[in-house]
């Protein structure tokens, strides 16, 4: 029935975390606790502040602005940059979720492409702590005690929850509470950009002059979608609990568990593999029926004097259920079938699935390397054989150091993206080095008075023919330590060319590449 | 559902090879430029995949590192990954890129250490998702070798080894060992053209010896057969003169270290 409230009982909380990457990179990093910080992102113009800190936002530093904006506005030396990486802060939010499972069963990640709130369904747990209140005092401590900087709101609905956590503070960072009863009267004093739409409806909004959802909620509903779009009327539904939210889990599925106990404690390859072959052929049935396949896994082997737990960990690029390839992933991993002693017991346990794609049988054999279901078993294999952080892809940044002027992240978590690089930029790049290395071997190097480099000591001393040079690489006051190079490509006699950079600080000289 | 009629699969299936025959799909998928004409003659089959082929940097500074991505980037076309396994960490991505690597198709792998390197490289041959490998290895016994042979002849990519000196003694199994020497600059060249030299030390489909002069050009950013080196030149020695000492700066050296 249209209009009938259908989720009136729900309890919903919120836990947002502002700022969420930056938290992330100040937890791993305790130094940049007092630190103004921005994290940059990489785009086709350059590297832009994705998220920021409020220091840095005290300095005037905004959102969307680019990072050399940011530094020449913030001073010299003052503000820190890291690098934007969506894959870790999902990671992060994931392990934060596991810990939040002792509130409640049921933990979500905001449904956003990068997520910075937790969502925990409260109903009918409230008895359990005796009051609601006690329940979100409890959440609040635990934020506190992770150190983490958390809004927290409790709502009837997924969409209440998560605007009055972004848009209402209550006083001393206690929780926001907001009754079944007066659910409509607070979503009407909350901003339109609560309601999770995009960037285009929102201006469309504030063109018409629509900045509170009290003016919205008045209009017919019916008119909505044709002005405005379809997500619009199914946000204000959802916020007002006349259409549903489900919260699924971080969790897909509870992690599937095998464990194989040997009657003697085996040290040989043989029955080792075989084993842990079986648990994951019994796992993969498992996940074929559920439709999903493995995400994340784990084998476990149990030492038969009681040392500590070897544990062999699989990441994959994607989803699998086959039992061939996982066997496969974990002979490839370099201790994958090589315990460090005789083994007790083995275990496997995938800690994390995700539905599989069904892939369509082709009519004809395609060109392989188009496929992505290829591309996603070479990843697993790198990323098991040379461990996850070691694939990569290349990100753009922008930097006058080479060294600084590209980023990695992890193939696991991203494909590949566009490195554009305008004509001229082309060229002055295609003249560096192809195997540079900032800190090389130190050079010994007698120059001219200019400067340039004359004879090199490279197996004896020899003659530089030819040079070119110097590119003076120098970064700005506002990157704080200043970096001043002189960088020389030379041909010496036989015609080999190297690229020498003197540092103009200390004078020394460096082998910094070739081609 | 029904499956489909085995007759006009097979009809289907040739009209289509016809149709590739005629170059309309190949020109699809060709490289943007035509590779020198002298990788015909040093490497059997090229530019087909399949291959191993294995690059001896005669002294640091050669440009082998630089001949090795510029064959891998003809060899990949505009399908399939470009995976560069760089256990030394010195492979800089943007330089690759400016000379034409697709980064959408950049994999680059940083090893741990050279079993993982081996590994790595051998995974990525045999992936049908590659089209080629550029790997700066270091020794490589008889059995790695082979296995590496056997991983690329099972896959769909072009691998191209890029190593010392100090390994070409090594027994090498791969289709073709080139050894690059670097060439000076002629006098009067340009410093944005740049000429080496390519000698084949190793052949398995044939015999070894064959040379070819290359041209890289850093400002087109393209490596082409080099055209003939200028035989007689005012400002050339005579092949019988005394050679002389380099000429020295009248003012001070200054040494740094």
């Amino acid at each position: 029935m249209p209009g009938r409230p259908t989720h009136r009982s729900r309890r919903i909380a919120c836990v947002w975390l502002p700022d969420w990457p930056v938290q992330r990179r100040r937890l791993a990093e305790p130094l940049l606790a007092r630190r103004p910080l921005v994290i940059g992102a990489a785009d086709s113009r350059g590297e832009r502040v994705a998220a920021l800190s409020d220091e840095a936002r005290r300095l005037g530093v905004r959102p969307g602005m680019t990072v050399s904006e940011a530094e020449a506005l913030s001073g010299h030396g003052v503000l820190a940059v890291a690098p934007h990486e969506p894959g870790a802060d999902r990671r992060a939010l994931q392990r934060l979720a596991g810990g939040c499972e002792r509130y409640s069963p049921v933990v979500a990640l905001e449904d956003a492409p990068e997520p910075s709130a937790l969502l925990l369904d409260l109903t009918g747990l409230a008895p359990l702590w005796r009051t609601e209140a006690r329940l979100l005092a409890a959440l609040v401590g635990h934020c506190r005690q992770q150190r983490l900087s958390a809004q927290i709101a409790a709502a009837p609905t997924v969409g209440l929850a998560i605007a009055l956590a972004r848009h209402e503070v209550a006083p001393g960072g206690a929780a926001v509470t907001v009754d079944n009863s007066v659910c409509r009267e607070r979503a009407e004093g909350l901003p339109v950009e609560s309601l999770r739409l995009d960037a285009g409806t929102l201006e469309r909004l504030d063109a018409l002059g629509v900045r509170q959802l009290s003016q919205l909620l008045v209009l017919p509903s019916d008119g909505l979608p044709a002005r405005f779009g379809r997500l619009l009327s199914k946000r204000l539904a959802q916020l007002t609990g006349e259409a549903d939210e489900p919260l699924v889990s971080f969790r897909s599925a509870p992690p599937l568990a095998a464990r194989w106990p040997f009657e003697t404690a085996v040290s040989s390859y043989e029955p080792l593999r075989r084993a842990v072959d079986e648990l994951i052929a019994r796992l993969c049935a498992v996940m074929r029926r559920r439709r999903c396949g493995a995400l994340r896994g784990l084998v476990v082997y149990e030492f038969a004097d009681g040392g500590e737990h070897q544990r062999i960990v699989l990441r994959l690029f994607r989803p699998t259920n086959s039992a061939r390839e996982l066997s496969e992933l974990v002979a490839l991993n370099a201790g994958g079938l090589r315990p460090r002693g005789a083994v007790d017991a083995v275990g496997v346990v995938i800690g994390s699935t995700a539905p599989v794609e069904r892939r369509q049988r082709r009519l004809f054999h395609d060109d392989p390397r188009d496929d992505p279901h290829e591309l996603a078993l070479l990843v697993n294999r790198l990323a098991t054989r040379c461990g996850a952080q070691r694939v990569t892809r290349v990100l753009k940044r922008r930097s006058v150091l080479p060294e600084r002027a590209y980023g990695l992240s992890p193939a696991v978590d991203e494909p590949g993206r566009e490195f554009p690089l305008a004509d001229a930029l082309r060229e002055r790049t295609r003249r560096r080095p192809l195997l540079l290395d900032a800190a090389g071997e130190p050079a010994r190097v007698e120059s001219d008075p200019h400067g340039a480099p004359v004879r090199v000591e490279h197996g004896g001393w020899r003659r530089v023919t030819r040079c070119w040079g110097p590119e003076r690489i120098e970064t700005g006051w506002w990157r704080g330590a200043s970096v001043r190079r002189d960088a020389y490509w030379v041909e010496l006699a036989g015609g080999a060319r190297l690229w020498l950079v003197c540092d103009l600080a200390s004078g020394q000289w460096r082998y910094s590449g070739r081609s | 559902m029904q499956a489909p009629d085995p007759e006009k699969l097979r009809k289907l299936q040739r009209l289509r090879e016809e149709l590739g025959a005629k170059g309309v799909l190949h020109t699809l998928s060709a490289p943007p430029e035509a590779p020198a004409a002298s990788w015909r003659r040093l490497a059997p089959g090229w530019p087909g995949p399949r291959l191993l082929l294995d690059l001896i940097e005669a002294e640091p500074g050669s440009g082998a590192a630089l001949i090795g991505l510029w064959l891998c980037r003809l060899a990949s076309g505009r399908r399939g990954q470009l995976v560069v396994i760089d256990p030394r960490g010195v492979f800089y991505p943007p330089c690759a890129i400016a000379w034409g690597a697709d980064a959408r198709r950049l994999l680059l792998v940083r090893p741990g250490d050279q079993h993982d390197a081996i590994a790595a490289t051998e995974c990525a041959l045999r992936s049908r998702a590659v089209s080629a490998v550029w790997a700066n290895v270091g020794r490589l016994d008889d059995r790695t070798s082979r296995r590496l042979v056997l991983a690329a002849e099972a896959g769909e990519a072009v691998g191209v080894l890029v190593r010392s000196r100090r390994h070409e003694s090594e027994p090498s199994w791969a289709d073709a060992q080139w050894r690059v020497e670097p060439a000076p600059t002629p006098p009067g060249g340009v410093g944005d053209l740049r000429r080496v030299r390519l000698v084949q030390s190793h052949n398995r489909h044939g015999p070894a010896g064959q040379t070819a002069d290359l041209q890289i050009d850093w400002r087109t950013g393209h490596i082409d057969d080099a055209p003939p080196a200028p035989t007689s030149d005012s400002s050339e020695p005579l092949p019988d003169a005394r050679p002389t000492d380099p000429p020295q700066p009248t003012h001070r050296l200054r040494v740094a270290s």
